[in-house]
């Protein structure tokens, strides 16, 4: 045998490990993560933005609210709502049919377009506008986001985005976890950009409906008032960029720059429709 | 929002207390193998001449060392794009540095004079499948070698 050492060796540093900086490492590795996810959710919303509108509209799944108890009150108000999307809708050709379903007894004021040309309205949205042209404002933004055929653009965008996951790779990690908040974070500049689009239509829409854009901003004015826009995800941290929606005060600057210089009278909503609303 | 200030939470924490403890780990073993080393640890089986009529005894050394937050998002992080995954190889390395340093203490606590034989084991810990390394576990082992009582005595 050969003849033993005096002592063990220092061991030599830098071998098994470089002690390199894992700050450093990290930082270029998310850079280039996130780098990588936005650049292939920008890819996926202009490839759905691009698709959406080809689909056949019908072969959009049929989204609707679960069975409601409607009592004939509420009947006749989803039969009024329905009408009022029929007359926004009167001078516009090629329109993709739209339903207005009715949510009574829900405080929450909001409306949501789904897939397949439904549209659920909340019975406290009636309490935050004060003419049927605010109420119109809302409808004519879901019905734009349907006409846009945002809904199937959406649906879209998070198949891709769900199949660039599993690609990757990543499930339940830490990277996994950065890649999805920097595309939820395009998904939602995506998102806003439909919403402007939305506002912006919707506006034009009132204008053919009524002759004017006066009172598109009550609903707004209302959850500024309120200072609870948080249904809305408006305001969502780090200047808005997870926010689904435009800044609610950024909308309202867009509306009142379009009422400016435009004058008319307000439809006022049906009586009727007032005191069920004020009915617990 | 929240989670976005969770996660930044999470990893600072586990950066800052993750470098500050594998610092002191380090300063600790680099004492502690400058104090152990003249009770030699071989990979050999077979003891020299000198040691033909020592006493054996297992002396085993065995180590769970946690990753932090941290390296565990750097390595996932490795693991999109590959390569050199630094933030395990500083853990694994102080893990066998350790658990060498406590064999050979058990060793020195016996009287013996060298370890021959050794190996090492690892092995991960806990529910940690899909979710990076956890913590793990480094098992040194070795026959240590001890003088006869009688040599001893005299």
């Amino acid at each position: 045998m050969m003849p033993l050492p005096e002592s063990n060796p220092q061991p030599p540093e830098g071998i098994n490990n470089r002690h390199e900086s894992v700050l450093a490492d990290f930082l270029l590795l998310a850079g280039a993560l996130l780098a990588l996810v936005l650049l292939a959710s920008w890819l996926i919303g202009l490839s759905a933005s691009w698709l959406g509108p080809r689909i056949p509209f019908s072969w959009e799944p049929s989204v609707t609210p679960e069975t409601r108890f409607l009592s004939e009150q509420d009947l006749r108000t989803e039969k009024y709502l329905n009408a009022l999307a029929a007359r926004l809708l009167q001078n516009q050709p090629d329109a993709v049919p739209v339903i207005v379903h009715w949510l009574p007894d829900t405080p929450e004021a909001n409306a949501a377009a789904t897939t397949g040309g439904h549209i659920v309205v909340t019975s406290g949205l009636l309490g935050s506008v004060h003419s049927e042209n605010g109420l119109a404002m809302v409808l004519a933004h879901e019905i734009v986001h349907i006409q846009e055929r945002h809904p199937a653009i959406l649906m879209l965008e998070q198949l891709g985005h769900s199949l660039l996951y599993l690609v990757l790779g990543m499930s339940d990690s830490g990277a996994g976890w950065l890649a999805q908040s920097g595309g939820n974070a395009a998904l939602m500049t995506f998102s806003r950009s439909m919403e402007a689009t939305a506002d912006r239509k919707a506006l034009q829409l009132l204008q053919d409906c009524y002759g004017h854009t006066v009172g598109a901003d009550e609903f707004f004015l209302s959850v500024l008032s309120d200072n609870d826009d948080q249904h809305l995800q408006t305001v969502a941290g780090l200047g808005g960029l997870f926010a689904s929606h435009p800044d609610t005060e950024d909308r309202l600057r867009q509306i009142t720059a379009s009422i400016a210089g435009n004058s008319g009278d307000l439809t006022p909503l049906p009586a009727w429709l007032l005191s069920a609303s004020d009915q617990p | 929002m929240s989670g976005l200030l969770i996660f930044l939470f999470l990893l600072l924490t586990g950066y800052l207390s993750g470098r500050w403890l594998e610092q002191r780990h380090y300063r600790s073993i680099l004492a502690r193998e400058a104090a152990l080393r003249h009770l030699l640890v071989l990979p050999v089986r077979v003891p020299a001449n000198e040691h033909s009529q020592h006493d054996s005894t297992l002396v085993t050394g065995s180590v769970v060392v946690s990753v932090d937050y941290f390296k565990t998002v750097a390595a996932s992080l490795r693991n999109v794009f590959g390569g050199r995954v630094g933030a395990y190889e500083s853990l694994l390395d102080r893990a066998r540095r350790e658990a060498t340093l406590r064999m050979q203490e058990e060793a020195q606590q016996l009287g013996a004079d060298i370890i021959y034989n050794v190996k090492y084991e690892t092995s991960r810990i806990g529910e940690n499948d899909a979710k990076g390394l956890g913590s793990v576990e480094v098992l040194a082992y070795g026959t240590a070698l001890t003088r006869p009582a009688h040599d001893a005595a005299a």
